[in-house]
């Protein structure tokens, strides 16, 4: 009888450390990952650029510059397919920056009338960069075929909760989007955030802003499209609280007031905007901000939610077609 | 050979009416022109001033909502000076400073705002 009771005494006591291991394994193990399905369109069709309604013969993943902003988190899996249909004229591919798989089988492009499945992991967290890969590539991304991924860190606890967040997407916009050699010579017209020139600025015909409460700590995911422009990403009458290199809480610098983000890379800036008013987010290379690359952030304490990329599609009317 | 003439005349007379209505659209873009609005009676008259500007000849669209302490206003771009503008704001309260008008220029001025406030826009 006093055996028995011991053995069951052990066996309760062995019952309840399997408990906690077991919890602790599914709180650490890849079984919690997501697999998520993400499929996205090549679409040749016009957009607007502009808050006066001028368009421009965009090539666009899902029909907007930038493409849609996908967002997983760190270990999840990602199924892509990239349909490219028989209406449109031009091959078309997808390069995601957060993947690590072979270029030659999944980057390749796919012609009209095709489609083009992969799968990948996002093994690191970031914010990534992603794009049309077909030749010339530099046309493709100077057309609009770009957007960003999000890998939210498996560990929320990295970083301080943002209060907002917000995708900025900065490139080039040519005057003639069949002009390659002009894309190679650098000879952009403007330099927007989100496929618009002024689009977040409200001093400019059909410009808006962007959203924030005093005190909240905003989020900015930041990407570089390019096709060739650097950035110097800078907080007019802020300084950036945190800057994470690629958008790894792991890659942290802290009080900088202007950070570079090269073409095809992408960094995400914390700000805590302290008091009321008005705190434009630009390129300091000055060429870009004052042809397009301005994006003002209003504090106000009635600031409503806003999406991760407002007025994208920008919809307004269109002007009465003019050459652009 | 006189139907044809008909026509041709009929279609030209059309393709010219299309044409002027045409630049009449394009001449008649809007550009945005931010006021920055200063003095005691700013909030309060808001409505009055709201009321004022857009009596404005050539005023499309007023905003004073979006970003406190400034009014934005949509214009057609040949129709108003900045100064009716500017003046449109004080000009209608008993006491003229109690709410003054400025146009915003900045840092972030883009070049078209700074062309308009240096050279002004022509009178209607």
């Amino acid at each position: 009888m006093r055996r028995q009771s011991r053995f069951e005494g052990w066996y309760t006591r062995l019952q309840f450390i399997a408990v906690i291991c077991l919890g602790m394994l599914l709180a650490v193990s890849p079984v919690m990952a997501k697999t998520h399905e993400v499929a996205m369109t090549a679409m040749e069709k016009e957009v607007i650029i502009d808050g006066e309604g001028t368009t421009y013969k965009a090539w666009t993943f899902n029909g907007q510059v930038p493409g849609p902003a996908v967002r997983v988190t760190e270990g999840d899996t990602v199924k892509f397919t990239l349909t490219n249909p028989s209406s449109n004229t031009y091959p078309h591919s997808m390069d995601f920056h957060a993947a690590e798989i072979d270029f030659l089988k999944n980057y390749r492009a796919v012609n009209p009338g095709e489609t083009i499945s992969y799968t990948f992991v996002a093994k690191k967290p970031g914010v990534f960069f992603y794009h049309c890969g077909a030749p010339p590539m530099i046309q493709h991304i100077a057309r609009g075929m770009f957007g960003a991924i999000i890998v939210d860190p498996a560990n929320a606890k990295a970083w301080p909760k943002a209060d907002r967040e917000y995708v900025l997407i900065q490139s080039e916009l040519f005057k003639n989007p069949d002009d390659v050699p002009a894309m190679f010579d650098r000879k952009f017209e403007n330099v927007i955030f989100n496929g618009g020139v002024f689009k977040y600025h409200p001093f400019v015909t059909g410009g808006g802003k962007l959203d924030a409460k005093p005190g909240e700590r905003v989020r900015i995911y930041f990407v570089n499209a390019g096709p060739n422009e650097f950035s110097a990403f800078h907080p007019i009458g802020e300084i950036w609280d945190n800057v994470y290199e690629s958008g790894n809480p792991a890659n942290k610098f802290t009080g900088v007031q202007t950070y570079v983000v090269g073409p095809g890379s992408g960094s995400t800036f914390d700000v805590v905007v302290e008091s009321a008013g008005a705190y434009p987010l630009v390129t300091h290379s000055l060429t870009g901000a004052l042809r397009g690359a301005i994006a003002v952030l209003v504090a106000s304490p009635d600031a409503k939610p806003a999406p991760l990329m407002p007025m994208v599609p920008w919809d307004i009317p269109a002007k009465p077609a003019i050459a652009y | 050979m006189i139907r044809c003439s008909v026509r041709f005349v009929g279609s030209l007379a059309i393709g010219v009416i299309i044409s002027i209505l045409f630049i009449s659209a394009v001449e008649a873009a809007t550009q945005r022109v931010a006021l920055m609005l200063s003095g005691p009676s700013c909030e309060e008259d808001q409505k009055a001033i709201r009321q004022d500007l857009e009596m404005m000849h050539g005023v499309k669209a007023v905003d004073l909502r979006s970003l406190r302490g400034f009014a934005l206003l949509d214009v057609e771009a040949s129709t108003a000076s900045l100064d009716d503008l500017t003046s449109a704001v004080s000009r209608q309260h008993r006491e003229p400073r109690q709410c003054r008008a400025q146009v915003m220029e900045s840092c972030i001025s883009t070049p078209q705002h700074g062309l308009n406030v240096h050279h002004g826009m022509p009178n209607p």
